[in-house]
């Protein structure tokens, strides 16, 4: 199988079991992420809420398009952990998508057929 | 508390606005009918609608009542609670509706004022039934050209996440 095992409960399973790398209690994303070359090796990006940077984007159930960026291919809500939106932003992303599927403009889950 | 009955202030209102979902049949009499209707409910009941608009056919993101497709009307308007529970239960005996939602979009409008603002063409039914999805999305502001590598948070922030996506 080319897919890689699903795994039911999401996202945050994603580093345990691998020296804890997700898990430095820098959950919210809120602390400076640069200069951690430690074990991953690799450099994290700063993370800065998009709707914070630029008050022009308007979060919006009415724009599917926008907010796909911010649910998974099959159609969960990415967390802010990830997605790095703060938190009244990503409270505000979440309620968008829900409206949108609620008229169908975007889908509760989407099934590999 | 006091205040509302006693002073004669500026009529304030609530601005809503309901988005419905007509079935893929519905050709451009039905959505003239379903306007109709719901400017009807709107005006008898002392609302003021604000803006009509038909994004025609689109998709479903999932099937309603085995309908893969809808025709979509989006109505805002002012008015008050009372008026948007008549204007629902209108929306619920019509057959050809699939679904609808009202959004409370903003509190305590100034009624004549913002009726003021409102113009002919914004309450008029321009674009009727057409399929939408044949419309290229159009770029949305903040995103476009970010490249995907900037934003694209799994690949980016958590490479070691998976989301569910194919990976090969």
């Amino acid at each position: 199988m080319p897919r890689m095992e699903k795994r039911e409960g999401g996202y945050g399973g994603g580093g345990g079991g691998r020296g804890g790398r997700d898990r430095d209690g820098d959950r919210d994303g809120r602390g400076e992420r640069g200069g951690r070359g430690g074990k991953g090796g690799r450099p994290q990006r700063r993370k800065v809420c998009r709707f914070c940077a630029d008050n022009k984007i308007r979060i919006d159930y009415k724009d599917p398009h926008m907010l796909r960026y911010f649910i998974t291919e099959r159609g969960k809500i990415i967390p802010r952990r990830i997605s790095a939106n703060c938190a009244k932003h990503q409270r505000k992303v979440s309620e968008a998508i829900k409206r949108a599927r609620t008229i169908a403009l975007m889908p509760f889950t989407v099934t590999g057929q | 508390m006091s205040d509302a009955v006693a002073t004669p202030g500026p009529r304030l209102a609530r601005e809503y606005e309901t988005v419905v979902i007509l079935r893929s049949e519905t050709d451009d009499d039905g959505v003239e009918k379903i306007n109709t209707r719901v400017a009807g409910v709107i005006e008898k009941n002392g609302g003021g609608l604000v803006t009509v608009d038909v994004w025609g056919k689109k998709k479903l993101a999932y099937p309603i009542k085995h309908d893969v497709k809808g025709v979509y009307c989006y109505f805002k308007y002012l008015a008050e609670s009372k008026m948007v529970a008549e204007l629902e239960r209108n929306l619920r005996m019509w057959d050809e509706i699939l679904k609808y939602q009202t959004v409370r979009v903003e509190d305590d409008v100034d009624f004549a004022a913002k009726m003021a603002t409102v113009l002919p063409e914004h309450v008029t039914l321009r674009k009727k039934v057409a399929d939408a999805d044949d419309i290229p999305a159009t770029p949305v502001p903040g995103f476009e050209e970010d490249d995907e590598e900037e934003f694209d948070p799994i690949a980016d922030l958590a490479p070691d996440v998976d989301l569910g996506r194919d990976k090969e």
